[in-house]
């Protein structure tokens, strides 16, 4: 494997999957539906990069080879045998996937562990959640990701939690769709949230701090209850007891040459009570817009017990924050403005009915596609204050 | 292709017949469609249409014979109505053209849903079809790499021209499984020619 990852591309990863998914489902439809039709006319319409990608998966598709070389890449059998089941659900892409199994220490810590840690009877649930969604959400890989090969890997699929008991005693609960890297070491205590919310109980321990990565944040506990939720760019960071400090990677780097000027360029001490967020929009720019707020305490855990509580969050991240909660793909909502601010506390089971009645409240339109939903924004008219 | 639909030979018959709004009971017949409104549709959607209909059929050529078509039929509907259900006709008319054209080729074997030969697409110069024979050889290294359902999903549809129902029941995965592994295997496709891509930048190449 030489690269990776393409460069120049005129769309994203994203992008890219939509345009595939919109393919087939244009392919197969015999009788497009009005609001098909519409929907897909948007979701062209929407971008440069839609449209391209839409067009760049056409081309791909007629490059796929004619009925005998195809027929004989059919029977070939695979590497383990014919009809080996090699576990893929769909839930990564299939470049993820095999860059996962390049590494088959990771993928056996990460069995062995969430094997002995689930409780039993999540064992046939994890089977039926199998029929995983795209993530649609998913963190490209960090460069740290790659710098440092982890010891173990937790993933969580839709809805599902986790209960993780590290190996210092410190214990985790995974929220759903969420993947955290635990690497200790005899100085540190290092895990990585690379995608989801994680709430951490820290075992005290003064001589190894606990470090938890999330984008470009990262957040150093002695011994305290915190919780961390990474969603699309935007990063959030509540304690219910004790302190935390608040850094940026890149300022914690070797490299003191470049001096950080982001908010995060000095320490951020976070305290019982307050939640922190950060967005990181773009990795080459220093974080931005950092909000610190009062929060209940107890608030931060809460997701535990099924209520995803946000306080004045922006919408776009509250939505893909309740996506990882329900199987249907919630899309469009990362062009919403960032004026639209939910303040509020959704039910883990009642998703979908949640997202159905945001046109009540926002000035925004839910429609229906083929696998779930798409957020529309409704530009409203200059004088709609009355409403 | 196995169809479970009884073929259509009129596309008429799909015309949806409510009443348009406008129209008064002893009425004066109404002339066709304001061709203002047609040359609006043409501006705003052709493109979507074309590819539309190509991503049916495989084909640009045939796109464009479909998508005249479908505008000739559009022309002689009798009530004019909202742009919005134009549209949706339009379209309409262009599936069930695609899907005649379809039924037609399978009643021809000879005639198979495309193949090598019929990546017409590079048909023009030297130099394109080299870069049409490299666009294969990614892909079949690229298919050599995808996990065992999404392969098959992927060969199953495209060479075999199953539905995803028929593929969900040999591979024994739901349905909805079918398309995303489906989706995930284009995905993969797609993004091994982005890479080659950037890997020669230098090259113009419409991989």
């Amino acid at each position: 494997m030489t690269t990776l990852r393409p460069s120049n591309c005129p769309y994203s990863d994203l992008q890219r999957l939509e345009a595939a998914q919109w393919f087939l489902d244009i392919a197969e439809v015999e009788d497009p539906s009005p609001e098909m039709l519409q929907s897909w006319l948007s979701w062209l319409g929407e971008s440069e990069g839609n449209r391209l990608a839409f067009e760049a998966v056409e081309t791909a598709w007629r490059c796929v080879p004619g009925q005998l070389a195809g027929a004989a890449a059919l029977s070939a059998p695979a590497s383990n045998g014919p009809n080996a089941d090699d576990g893929y659900d769909t839930s990564i892409s299939v470049q993820e996937w095999r860059q996962r199994r390049a590494a088959p220490l990771r993928v056996n810590e990460r069995q062995r562990w969430s094997s002995r840690l689930r409780p039993p009877s999540s064992a046939a649930a994890a089977a039926i959640i199998a029929v995983a969604i795209s993530t649609l959400w998913f963190v490209a890989p960090h460069p740290w990701e790659r710098a440092r090969p982890p010891s173990s890997d937790f993933a969580t699929r839709t809805g599902e939690h986790m209960q993780i008991t590290l190996a210092d005693g410190s214990r985790v609960t995974l929220g759903a769709r969420s993947r955290l890297t635990v690497g200790f070491t005899s100085a540190e205590r290092t895990v990585w949230l690379q995608t989801g919310e994680a709430f951490f109980s820290v075992h005290k321990d003064s001589v190894r701090p606990f470090k938890v990565h999330a984008l470009d944040g990262v957040i150093t506990a002695v011994g305290t209850a915190f919780n961390v939720r990474a969603t699309g760019a935007e990063v959030t960071v509540a304690v219910e007891e004790g302190v935390v400090n608040i850094t940026d990677a890149r300022h914690n780097a070797s490299d003191h040459s470049s001096a950080a000027t982001g908010p995060l360029s000095k320490v951020v001490p976070l305290r019982s009570g307050e939640q922190l967020a950060f967005v990181d929009r773009d990795r080459a720019s220093a974080l931005e817009s950092v909000r610190v707020s009062r929060i209940d305490p107890a608030q931060p855990a809460r997701w535990r017990d099924g209520w995803l509580v946000y306080r004045d969050e922006p919408l776009r991240y509250v939505i893909a924050d309740v996506a990882r909660y329900t199987d249907s793909q919630i899309v469009g909502a990362d062009s919403l403005p960032d004026d639209l601010h939910f303040t509020g506390a959704v039910f883990k089971d009642s998703v979908v009915e949640w997202v159905k009645a945001l046109p009540q409240v926002f000035p925004l339109d839910i429609q229906p596609t083929a696998l779930g939903f798409r957020v529309v924004t409704i530009t409203p008219p200059v004088t709609s204050a009355a409403r | 292709m196995p169809m479970s639909r009884p073929p259509i030979s009129s596309v008429e018959l799909d015309i949806p017949t409510e009443p348009s709004p406008g129209s008064l009971g002893g009425a004066a017949p109404v002339p066709g469609p304001d061709p203002a409104v047609i040359e609006r549709l043409f501006r705003e959607h052709n493109s979507a249409l074309l590819r539309f209909v190509a991503v049916k059929l495989g084909s640009e050529q045939e796109a464009q014979e479909v998508a005249q078509e479908a505008y000739v039929r559009l022309l002689r509907l009798d009530h004019p109505e909202a742009i919005s259900y134009l549209r949706a006709f339009l379209f309409k008319t262009a599936a069930n053209l695609a899907l005649d054209r379809l039924r037609a080729r399978s009643r021809r074997p000879d005639t198979r849903p495309l193949s090598e030969g019929e990546l017409a697409i590079f048909h023009l110069s030297p130099d394109r079809q080299l870069e049409a024979h490299q666009a294969m050889e990614i892909v079949r290294e690229a298919l050599a790499e995808l996990p065992v359902k999404c392969r098959e999903a992927l060969l199953l549809y495209r060479l075999f021209g199953l539905r995803q129902p028929e593929i969900a029941r040999r591979l024994g995965i739901r349905e909805r499984m079918v398309r995303m592994h489906i989706a995930r295997a284009i995905e993969h496709l797609r993004l091994r020619m982005d890479i080659a891509k950037s890997d020669s930048p230098d090259k113009e190449s419409r991989l």
